[in-house]
């Protein structure tokens, strides 16, 4: 059986910080999530022609509906503060998964098409046009972050990566290319009525097994109940 | 009047406007822009007084910052309380008589200018050695210590080397501040000296550029919601205007 090959950072009475390898986890990915699973949650099931732009104006309208975005967009000074943070980092070493450069792929964006600075002088302040090639890097880096907001925990200004990685998420559903796990999980628990996808005579069946085995473990005989008006919610 | 003066004078106008009406409308849209979820960073103070001391502590001694990383703390720290202090002290050459706290302050305003720029030499190094920060830096990043640093290092030049005629350009700064040039006394001419040339020329480019760089960073912190939120979600409700017209389409 072929094992994969570890690189484990070895622990130390102190942590070491380690050293930068640039994109050592670009090739990784969530699988996208169907065209049927997008289209029921009212996004669209591929890629759309004109994405670029309605992903521009997408950004324009979370910035209207969410103030973290805009503030924590501008408010970043580069300080470096929470470089160290992010156990992606930590663990994978990838520059693109310290929490300041995760956001600077969404923030690149947005100076480019959304302030004065980086729409007059882009390579200065580090803007840049919404290629395919940043929104591969979204694919792969806004998925890399598990929105444990510890990164908000040491910035000077408390900018929460979380609150980024959700807009870019919802400009990239928007665009066509969701998550499998997210997605198509919403989609069956909106439509199956659990997330796993389970048929109803197949979650009947399970339960029903369920309750032999408790009543041969117990000697208590209980009932799960599905789809039955009941006393009490467990 | 001559052509530096009228140069200056107008520059200052320009950029005390533009500072002005763009800072005020960024945080017009930050305060008018809804924060739909309640995303205080635990822990979390529970009540108003508590934000308001947390956000002190925050802007005077960079709390989470000290939690974070201690060199960055310490170069912040001490460029961000120098300036203060420096900026403190300028008010001599704004105001006519200069208030006592303000003379009092004089001796520590001079030297802290040192102390800021000790801060941003240290920013700066970090900036140039540590990868990490390296790896995150655009050009902008770089330039702006270097403005602050020659601002800093030009006024200094000014205080402890080579004075400038300091009783002019103070006449010269309040006759911009009452609008003399448009009466009969006219407007003091700027002192035509290099250094103070330069100092004043950089800290106009700042002025200029601060509400569209990251030095939105001062009005920011006070928008940000994970420092400026109270932590009580199950006490009150917390719903956004656009956040409850959905909930209201659900209910129905």
């Amino acid at each position: 059986m072929a094992v994969a090959e570890f690189d484990t950072p070895e622990l130390k009475e102190y942590p070491v910080i380690p050293r930068l390898q640039e994109g050592v986890m670009k090739h990784s990915q969530p699988y996208t999530a169907k065209a049927e699973f997008q289209e029921k949650l009212g996004f669209p099931g591929e890629l759309v022609d004109n994405w670029q732009q309605v992903a521009i104006d997408k950004m324009g309208e979370l910035n209207k509906k969410y103030r973290s975005l805009g503030v924590y967009l501008d408010s970043c000074v580069k300080c470096g503060a929470c470089t160290d943070k992010c156990h992606y980092y930590l663990g994978t070493t990838d520059p693109k998964n310290m929490p300041v450069a995760r956001q600077d792929l969404f923030r690149k964006v947005y100076r480019r098409y959304f302030t004065l600075s980086g729409k007059l002088f882009p390579k200065l302040v580090g803007a840049e046009d919404l290629t395919k090639e940043v929104l591969d890097d979204w694919y792969s880096y806004f998925h890399q972050c598990s929105q444990c907001r510890r990164c908000s925990v040491y910035c000077p200004y408390g900018i929460d990566t979380a609150e980024i990685s959700m807009a870019a998420r919802e400009v990239m559903d928007t665009v066509g290319v969701g998550q499998k796990y997210c997605n198509e999980i919403i989609g069956k628990a909106q439509t199956i009525g659990n997330n796993l996808g389970l048929p109803e005579p197949a979650l009947i069946d399970t339960l029903e097994g369920l309750e032999e085995d408790v009543e041969e473990d117990t000697g208590v005989k209980v009932h799960f109940p599905v789809d039955e008006k009941v006393q009490m919610y467990y | 009047m001559s052509v530096l003066t009228a140069t200056f004078a107008f520059l200052f106008y320009i950029a005390t406007a533009v500072l002005v009406i763009f800072v005020a409308r960024k945080v017009w849209i930050y305060s008018k822009t809804p924060a739909p979820l309640k995303i205080p960073t635990t822990p979390a103070p529970t009540t108003r007084s508590g934000v308001a001391f947390r956000m002190v502590k925050e802007i005077t001694i960079f709390e989470s910052l000290f939690k974070s990383n201690k060199w960055i703390w310490l170069f912040g720290w001490l460029f961000h309380f120098g300036l203060f202090l420096v900026l403190l002290r300028h008010l001599r050459y704004f105001t006519e008589p200069v208030w006592g706290w303000v003379v009092f302050l004089q001796p520590f305003g001079k030297y802290a200018a040192f102390m800021m720029l000790f801060g941003l030499a240290g920013l700066l190094a970090r900036r140039i050695f540590v990868d990490r920060v390296r790896y995150i830096s655009a050009p902008s990043d770089h330039l702006m210590l270097l403005l602050l640093i020659a601002i800093g290092a030009s006024g200094a030049l000014m205080t402890f080397v080579e004075h400038t005629d300091i009783v002019a350009l103070k006449s010269f700064l309040l006759g911009l501040m009452t609008f003399s040039w448009a009466t009969k006394a006219g407007l003091t001419a700027m002192p035509n000296d290099l250094i103070l040339i330069v100092h004043l020329s950089l800290v106009i480019l700042l002025m200029l550029i601060f509400p569209f760089s990251k030095l939105l960073h001062a009005p920011g912190v006070f928008f940000s919601p994970t420092r400026n939120q109270v932590d009580n979600p199950r006490e009150q409700r917390h719903i956004a205007e656009w956040a409850s017209k959905l909930d209201s389409k659900k209910a129905n």
